[in-house]
Formats: structure tokens, C-alpha cells, sequence
């Protein structure tokens, strides 16, 4: 008995029906066997569209339908909710895209017909072979990880915190708070970047419901959307987190003096330090590599000082295990490093700096107190020059990409320099100055009307004369070369990913692209979800972007967090790898092939099995497999070779 | 791990000499019982599982004659792992290549398995030495030992299989135990190596004498010998390709298949239950054979033969061993052999693999790797 199969042909406008010839199709579509009726609509996805399936799927009695439209991608759900509405599995209900496939390439109406109705002919093979199915139900745990706890990572975990629900959050530096800790002023209003980010992180340094790990990483996670396992690898800190009172009597005490990262290199702290004054957890933590009592020396100062006895030199790496549903990768960014331009002399000439270095400087907490001095002498720079597109929209020696958010803080060190050298000069060289942004363009406006002389053309290299820093610029809007003599040089460097997190990603097997930043599930539609079902993404791990666009992904990430924590249960495809053990011979070609490790062999058996809820249906498996003896539901090698054969 | 040495061989016999360097193994116990090529009283040369030292009189290692690839007899015999018992198998280099291959495929358990490697300059099919075969015992075995050493003979015999006749694989590549005796002069001595610490186990049981390493004259003689085999090759090859490349002459090179599948049936490595093209998926019923024939106006039965051969080649040609025993059993006359040899090494070659090379040595097919194929469009 052939299945009674009903044939939608949709004119989506003039997309299809200016190309196909959609009457003709209809009349072709009714010839092929199993099909008993056929119908074309302007707009099938509209709701007459609908109710026209839904009741001839009723009157006719069909038990298998095909819509002939766009890509399955865009109406495919629209149109299975219909079927299912009407009574029919939605899984018999198929698209025959001749829209993106067909109508879209060509302009011959002929050709173009004849191909929609092989495509049609196609899908009626499939539906004919199609088993109803049913979405697998997985059970969610109802605890989220965020990974990185920057303005990003904090703002995903308050939201999903805030909600009701458990978040751990974890942070690889021994405080949270990420970039923007070290940054003074935020663009385009100024305000102290400190001061609106502390409530953030004592907020969430607080929360009943976030677990902070801090000085920790994830090592491992397995399992699957909705029931991750993590383990969670915390470095030896040394510290008791629980003494510790952050009184910082050990700070002043510790005989060692190294350089300060979190400075950008411009101060010296202790080998036993606080990231920075208002660090959350408020705890101090020793450098194990510069520590010399850790290096089997003679110190052991700071246990000696410590009124709460709370240094353990014993402390050991411990592995932290937790169950979660959803992940957020907040893992955010990195300067790129300028000295791979070795024309910009950063590294060797003195007093050229990057622009994180020059928040430091900025910054009411960083090396000179946000009193603008050189790193070399400590003079105050009386013209300072800042080099926008340090390593950004450069293929050959940086990357090809704009890293966003550097015009505007650009301005903004121009501006504040100002602000705090009234006599001095601040010359910005730009390629282009890129204001797409609330405010932004006024800002810049603010900036050039305040006096910064910006010039546009690129530089070509920085060197040292005397005690002063030569810049050769180029003004390309008067056609002239330049020269400028500056005491200071500010190099605007690109935003790169996190390489910790690109290493992450890469181990969790989350796409990213050729630079590293996470690769969204569709860059329009998807953009805080990546390909990887249960996990999400925000911040500068994803792309470059200022803080309110990365607050904002945060909330959107854990908006999805939340909207998957609302519901009983997860659903899952149906549409997953089966195994024929009669054929099965147990060679591992499927589970080598598997991405997302839901195939493996029993070793006992000798048999491939497959944990459906972990399978999305890709179908690399039944490649692999040179017996056929492992298909996706609905895709079986009868179904393919009937498609292939009509 | 990894001892060289030299086997003395008695009275010039060196059949004899691994008769007895096997039945050394299985009465002290390291092997249960061998798989060795062995020829019956009645003159049928067939690989034998001996267990019983006193029928030693039969067992003909290095014997040149290829009816089976016996890496398909070892997947069919050991092919789970086995409390007790430890399986010797004697094995010429293209069937160790194929055990190995089979082993990554997870259809052979190693861990009951002492490979056990042999040289070979080359083998015939069973058919082309009835007389050799049915002579009488002593008779077979000078007829073998004049041939071990009947150094260039073999490099011209064209009654060789023509899988030998280009195959430049005369060692063994993975192995416990492998013996050898190109380039040593196998009437006084044999070179008995071990890769393995179950292997360096066994020699330590024989009397041998230990070399630092492989004797350069075996080397030059190797140079000489593969350097033949490849010029051969490339001979053998360009007659392929004036018959056989391009769409047209690849469906006349097949035009005779039969549709009897025996050269998958005989292929070691081809290790599905089922072939797919055994199963029901390709077949139609009545309407649906009418309706294919009415497209084309006419259509060739058997069906899908050509199908077949290309998905065949395609599911094979990673771990293809070049046996070439395919070909002798296609009764159509098909020139697999060098077909295989042409698209395996070359589609190894272009995943920089070579099958049966190493047992660590990961499937191309299911290794992805990033760099794989970047000059294409990518210049």
C-alpha cells in the first residue's frame, strides 16, 4: 500500500513563481505515484498558508505530505508544527527546497520547472519511506557553569543567579573582574570603569547561589546539553581562602619584587599579592614561581606575619567536580601582541606602550596614582602620540579584522590626557575613525573640539631620539610626510581572543573562527549559541566589542539559559544514528568518526551503540560505515537510494 | 627490545632448520599451535593450524605458493580475545600487512597473536606448480631451497602472480619474530629478528648467533631486488593506464564482471558481515527495473556492477595490501591487481599512510586533520 501523499507548492512571492513555472509543477506533482493530491499557495508559511495544510492534510487523509519552498532551514519547524497540529507524525511532513536550490540559481523557467519537480519526486520518495518518530525527553540538570568571569561571565552568572538557579562560576586569575578592572574611564561618558564594575563582582562574589572558583580552570567536560559533567582544575593558591582576611599585613612583608602583569608591567608587586585593592574574593595568593620559600629557600616570611595563619605552603592542586546543564564560554580577550610589529619599536623603544598599559596609567590605582607620567623617567610627556590600528586591518604583520572599540577608547585616552595635562599635545594617527555607536560619534566630536589634533594616514615606524620618541606619520589628507617628536607613544593593539580560551574551545570542540573567537550558531539568528547544543557564549571570546554590547550578550546568553531551565525537560531530535547489529561487525570506524563521542563499541559485544541523546544527526557514522550498518532515523540507505533513483 | 641474529641451517636445508625452530616453540609451550603453509601428502598446498609436532613433515614454510591470503583465516579464528591459547602465525609481509590492518579495524585481538614474519620474493598460485606439488617430499623441499635461492630467477619468472611481480614488499614491516633469507645465503644461515619483548623471548630459546645488525649484503641485495620489483611496477602501471584511465576505458576494463563478488569475498581486508551490495538496498522490484530501463532505453544486467567495483576500490583502497589475491580469483580475468596497486598506494600516498605499516599509525579515513588536502583551490 502506498502512503496517501499531499504536494505544497509555495510561490513565496515571486521568489519561486517568477522562475518556476508552479501551475506546471502542481499538474507533474499530481503524476507521481503515492501522491493523491497537490496544491500551491502564495505564502504557505503565512496562516492561510497553514490552515490550508493543516485541513488538507484532514479532508484528504494524508499520511505523508511535502512542501515545496525555501530551505528547510528557515520553515521546516513551521511546517511540521502544522502537520503535527493536523494530526500527521511531523516527521512526515518534508521540504523539497526549490527556492535557494532551484529558483534562486537560474532564470530558465523550463529548466528551472523540470528540476523542481525532480526535487519534489525527491522528497516523496523520502516521505514514503519516513517512520513517525518521536523527540527524545532528556531530563536537565538545573545548574549553570560560566566559564570566565569578566564583566561577561559575571553578568550571565547574576542574570541566571538572579533567576533562581545555581551557577558556578569559574575564573583562571585569582579575582574576578576581568579587562575591565584595569581599565580608568569607560567611553563614551567617563564614567570610572572601577566603580560601576564593584558592585557587579561583589554582588556576585556574595551570591547564595553562584559558587566562585577562582585561580581555577575547567579541565574536562563530558556528558551533554542538559547533563554536562566538569571537572574543574583549581591551582594550589596557598592560601586558606577561608582565613584569610585580606588584611595584607604579608603584602608589605614578602621580600620578593616581581613585575606586575596586572599593570601591564609598570609596577612591582610582592611574590604573595592581590590582583588588584578591591580583588573579589578580597584574598591574597603567592606566585608559587617567584615565591622563595616555594623555590626551597630560606623565607617563610608571610606565615610568619599572618595573624590568621593562613598560609598553607603545602597546598596541592585539587580537581573540583560538578554537574551542570548549561555552559556559557565568557572567555573573553587578549591584546594582541604589538611587538610582533617591530617597525612600533614596543618592547625597545622606551615609553612606547600599549593601550592597556595607558589605562594603567590612567588608572587612579595604577603606577603613578592617575597622574599621566612616562614609564621611563617618570616625567610628565608633554605630546603624546597614539597609534590607532596597532596589528588591526593589517594581514600581513597583525589581523585582517577591525577590532572595534579602539577609535572610541582612543579618543578617550586623548581626551583624559587632556583632561589631566592641560598643556600637553595629543595627536592621533587613524587609518579611518569608525563612530558606529550610541554617543560615540558625539564623543569623537568632543575629542577633536577639546583640541586632540588627529591626523589620518598611517605610521610607518617609531624610534628613539635622545630621550624622546620619533614617530614618522603621514598625513594623507594634506599629502604631506610627517615627523612628530613625542615623549609618549600609545599603541592602540588589536583585540585577539583569549588564548586560554581558544585552547578550550578547541578541547571542548566548539567551532571558532581562523582567529580563535568563537563561532556563533548563525551569526544572525543564533548569536549567543554555538553549534554545540547546551552551550553558549558572550563577551569578547566571540568578537571584539565594547562593555555595554558585551553586558548585553551576557543577559542574552542567559536569557537561553534560562528560556532551556524554564522547561520540564529537554527534547531531543529523533532524527539520530540506529545501529543494525546483524551487520554491525564492530570495526570502530563510527566511533573514530563520531564528533560528539556518542558512538562507541562495546567491547564485550563487539557492537557500535549509540547514546541518542548525545547523536546530532550528522550522519558522519553512516559514512564511515563501509556495511551500512549504521543509519540515521528517516535517512536509511533505502530511503537515500530511492531519493537518488526516482 | 628488538635482538638480530643468524640461524645456522643444517645440510643445506632450510625448510628443515624452521620445521624445527617451530616445533622448539610449540613444545616449550610460547605458541599453542601455528598457522603455516604446509602441503599435504597428496600434493594440495593449503596454509594448515599444526599443532602436533610429529606431523612437522608436512609443514613447508616459505613455501612460494599463494592460494589465500591467510590474514583472512587469522580474523576468521582469532578474532576475540581467547583465555589460554597464543596463536603463531606465519605469514608472508602482504598478509601481515592485512592482519595489522585488520587488527586496527578491530577484527583481529592481538593480544593471543605471535606474528611471525617471513620473507618472500614472490609467490604462485597453486595451479601454475601441480607438478613441483605433487613430487615427492624430498623432491618439493630441494625444489623450494633451489628457489629460495635462485636469486634473479624469480625477479624475471613471469609465472610469479602479478600482485608479486610488482610488489616491492619482500620483509616483513610488523612483526614478533621475522625470518628472513633474501641476501643471506639460506643454504648455511638465516636471519632471525625480533620487534618485541614476546619476540626477543622466543629467540632467547634458540641457538643463534647475535649480529649488531641486518648484514649489508641482505641490504644490497634488497636495494637491488625492490629496485626491480618498482621498475616492473611502473611498467605494469603505464600498461594500466593506456587501458584502463578515463571514464570509458575504466567500464571496458570491467566489462566482463560477473557480479559474483568473489574478489570481496577473498579480500582480507574487505571485513563487512554484509556487503552492502549483498543486501536488499539495491534492489528493486518489477515496476522499479521497468522504470530504470525505460530512461535509458536499455539497460546492462546484472545491474550495478560497475557501482560495485567503484565503491569497492573506494571502501578499500586505504587498507589494500596489494596482495593482488583478488584478481586470482576473478574468474572474468579482470586485472585487479594493478588497479589496486595504482589507486590504494597512491590514495595511501595522498594521506602520507601505508597500510599494515604500523599498528599505531591512526586510519585516514577516520583521522580528521586540518591541514589535510590544502592544495586544492588553495595555491
Amino acid at each position: 500500500m502506498k502512503r496517501r501523499i499531499g504536494v505544497f507548492v509555495c510561490h513565496c512571492g515571486i521568489n519561486i513563481a517568477g522562475v518556476v513555472k508552479v501551475p506546471e509543477l502542481v499538474e507533474r506533482a499530481k503524476n507521481i505515484p503515492g501522491v493523491v493530491t497537490a496544491l500551491d499557495y502564495v505564502y504557505c508559511c503565512s496562516d492561510p498558508g497553514q490552515r490550508l495544510i493543516r485541513e488538507t492534510i484532514q479532508k484528504e487523509r494524508l499520511e505523508g505530505i511535502v512542501v515545496a519552498c525555501c530551505s528547510p532551514n528557515l520553515h521546516e519547524a513551521t511546517f511540521r508544527k502544522a502537520a503535527a497540529e493536523a494530526g500527521l507524525n511531523p516527521y512526515l511532513c518534508e521540504i523539497a527546497n526549490i527556492r535557494e536550490q532551484c529558483s534562486w540559481v537560474t532564470s530558465d523557467r523550463d529548466a528551472a520547472t523540470e528540476k523542481a519537480e525532480g526535487i519534489v519526486r525527491t522528497m516523496v520518495a523520502k516521505v514514503s519511506h519516513d517512520q513517525p518518530l518521536v523527540r527524545l525527553g532528556v531530563p536537565i540538570v538545573k545548574r549553570a557553569l560560566v566559564v570566565g568571569a569578566g564583566i561577561a561571565g559575571i553578568q550571565a552568572a547574576l542574570d541566571i543567579a538572579n533567576a533562581g538557579y545555581e551557577v558556578v562560576l569559574v575564573e583562571k586569575e585569582p579575582s574576578i573582574g576581568g579587562h575591565m578592572a584595569q581599565l580608568s574611564e569607560t567611553f563614551p561618558t567617563l564614567d570610572c570603569s572601577q566603580c560601576i564594575l564593584t558592585p557587579k563582582t561583589v554582588e556576585a562574589g556574595r551570591h547564595p547561589k553562584i559558587r566562585l572558583l577562582t585561580y581555577s580552570e575547567v579541565a574536562e567536560v563530558s556528558g551533554f546539553v542538559g547533563n554536562f559533567r566538569v571537572k574543574i582544575r583549581q591551582k594550589p593558591r596557598y592560601v586558606d581562602l577561608d582565613a584569610c582576611t585580606g588584611c595584607g599585613i604579608c603584602l608589605e612583608k614578602c621580600p620578593v619584587r616581581v613585575e606586575s602583569v596586572f599593570d601591564r608591567n609598570l609596577t612591582r608587586r610582592r611574590a604573595i599579592y592581590r590582583l588588584f585593592p578591591q580583588a573579589v574574593p578580597n584574598k591574597v595568593v603567592i606566585d608559587a614561581q617567584h615565591c622563595r620559600q616555594l623555590q626551597g629557600k630560606k623565607c617563610g616570611v608571610c606565615a610568619k606575619v599572618c595573624p590568621a595563619q593562613a598560609i598553607r605552603y603545602d597546598d596541592q592542586e585539587r580537581i573540583v567536580e560538578e554537574e551542570v546543564g548549561a555552559i556559557v564560554l565568557a572567555t573573553g580577550y587578549e591584546l594582541f601582541d604589538s611587538r610582533r610589529l617591530g617597525a612600533y619599536g614596543l618592547g625597545v623603544v622606551p615609553d612606547v606602550i600599549d593601550s592597556l598599559a595607558f589605562e594603567r596609567i590612567l588608572s587612579a590605582s595604577g603606577p603613578f596614582a592617575g597622574e599621566v607620567r612616562r614609564p621611563s623617567d617618570g616625567r610628565v610627556p608633554k605630546r603624546v602620540v597614539f597609534v590607532q590600528c596597532a596589528g588591526s586591518r593589517d594581514s600581513n604583520q597583525g589581523v585582517p579584522y577591525c577590532s572595534k572599540i579602539c577609535c572610541m577608547y582612543t579618543a578617550k585616552h586623548a581626551l583624559l590626557y587632556r583632561h589631566r595635562v592641560h598643556d600637553g599635545e595629543a595627536v592621533v594617527c587613524y587609518i579611518d575613525v569608525r563612530t558606529p555607536g550610541k554617543g560615540f560619534e558625539e564623543f569623537y566630536r568632543r575629542a577633536t573640539d577639546e583640541g586632540v589634533q588627529y591626523l589620518r594616514g598611517k605610521v610607518s615606524k617609531i624610534f628613539r631620539r635622545g630621550d624622546r620618541v620619533v614617530v614618522w606619520a603621514a598625513d594623507t589628507l594634506a599629502g604631506k610626510k610627517l615627523e612628530i617628536e613625542a615623549d609618549m607613544v600609545v599603541l592602540a593593539s588589536a583585540v585577539v581572543p583569549n588564548p586560554d580560551g581558544v585552547a578550550l574551545a578547541r578541547r571542548l570542540k566548539i567551532p571558532v573562527d581562523g582567529w580563535g573567537f568563537l563561532s556563533e550558531a548563525h551569526p544572525k539568528l543564533r548569536p549567543v549559541e554555538t553549534l554545540t547544543a547546551g552551550f553558549f557564549l558572550c563577551g569578547c571570546g566571540q568578537g571584539p566589542k565594547d562593555i555595554p554590547e558585551t553586558v548585553a550578550q551576557a543577559s542574552g546568553a542567559a536569557a537561553k539559559v534560562l528560556a532551556m531551565f524554564g522547561q520540564s525537560e529537554l527534547y531531543h531530535e529523533p532524527v539520530t544514528a540506529v545501529v543494525d547489529e546483524e551487520i554491525c561487525v564492530g570495526c570502530g570506524n563510527c566511533e573514530r568518526t563520531c564528533a560528539y563521542e556518542a558512538v562507541r563499541v562495546d567491547p564485550h559485544r563487539g557492537k557500535a551503540v549509540v547514546q541518542a541523546v548525545m547523536c546530532e544527526g550528522c550522519g558522519a557514522c553512516s559514512v564511515a560505515c563501509p556495511a551500512g550498518a549504521i543509519n540515521l532515523k528517516n535517512f536509511t540507505k533505502q530511503s537515500l537510494t530511492e531519493m537518488v533513483d526516482v | 627490545m628488538g635482538k638480530i641474529g643468524l640461524l645456522p641451517v643444517k645440510d643445506n636445508r632450510p625448510i628443515q632448520t624452521l620445521r624445527e625452530l617451530f616445533v622448539r616453540w610449540l613444545e616449550s609451550g610460547r605458541v599453542s599451535a601455528l598457522l603455516v603453509p604446509a602441503v599435504s601428502p597428496a600434493g594440495i598446498a593449503a596454509p594448515v593450524l599444526w599443532s602436533d609436532p610429529e606431523k612437522a613433515s608436512q609443514i613447508y614454510p616459505l613455501l612460494p605458493v599463494m592460494g589465500i591470503n591467510s590474514a583472512g583465516v587469522v580474523a576468521e579464528i582469532a578474532a576475540d580475545k581467547a583465555e589460554g591459547s597464543r596463536l603463531g602465525v606465519v605469514l608472508r609481509p602482504c598478509e601481515l600487512r592485512a592482519v595489522v590492518e585488520l587488527i586496527k579495524l578491530q577484527q583481529i585481538a592481538r593480544d593471543n597473536l605471535v606474528l611471525i614474519g617471513v620473507d618472500c620474493a614472490g609467490t604462485y598460485k597453486p595451479t601454475t606448480l601441480v607438478n613441483e606439488l605433487k613430487s615427492d617430499a624430498g623432491e618439493l623441499e630441494n625444489w623450494i631451497t633451489g628457489f629460495l635461492t635462485a636469486q634473479d630467477r624469480y625477479l624475471k619468472d613471469e609465472r610469479l602472480r602479478r600482485a608479486c611481480q610488482l610488489c616491492e614488499f619482500p620483509v616483513p614491516l610488523v612483526y614478533d619474530v621475522a625470518l628472513g633469507f633474501l641476501g643471506v645465503n639460506p643454504k648455511e644461515q638465516l636471519l632471525i629478528q625480533s620487534a618485541s619483548e614476546l619476540g626477543d623471548m622466543l629467540l632467547s630459546e634458540v641457538n643463534i648467533s647475535p649480529v649488531a645488525a641486518v648484514p649489508a649484503e641482505r641490504q644490497v641485495y634488497l636495494d637491488h631486488f625492490i629496485q626491480n620489483r618498482q621498475e616492473q611496477a611502473v611498467r605494469m602501471i603505464a600498461d594500466f593506464d593506456r587501458t584502463a584511465l578515463g571514464p570509458e576505458k575504466l567500464v571496458r576494463y570491467f566489462a566482463h564482471c560477473i557480479n559474483c563478488h568473489n574478489c570481496m569475498k577473498v579480500c582480507p581486508v574487505c571485513y563487512c558481515r554484509e556487503c552492502f551490495f549483498d543486501s536488499e538496498v539495491l534492489k528493486r522490484d518489477l515496476d522499479g527495473y521497468i522504470r530504470v530501463s525505460r530512461r535509458k532505453g536499455l539497460n546492462r544486467m546484472p545491474a550495478d556492477t560497475l557501482l560495485f567495483h567503484l565503491t569497492r576500490m573506494n571502501h578499500m583502497m586505504t587498507s589494500c595490501v596489494q596482495c593482488g589475491i583478488c584478481e586470482d580469483s576473478c574468474p572474468a580475468g579482470i586485472g585487479l591487481s594493478v588497479m589496486f596497486r595504482k589507486v590504494s598506494r597512491e590514495a595511501q600516498a595522498a594521506f602520507e599512510y601505508l597500510s599494515g605499516r604500523s599498528l599505531e599509525e591512526p586510519l585516514p579515513l577516520t583521522t580528521f586533520r586540518e591541514d589535510e588536502f590544502r592544495q586544492i583551490g588553495e595555491d
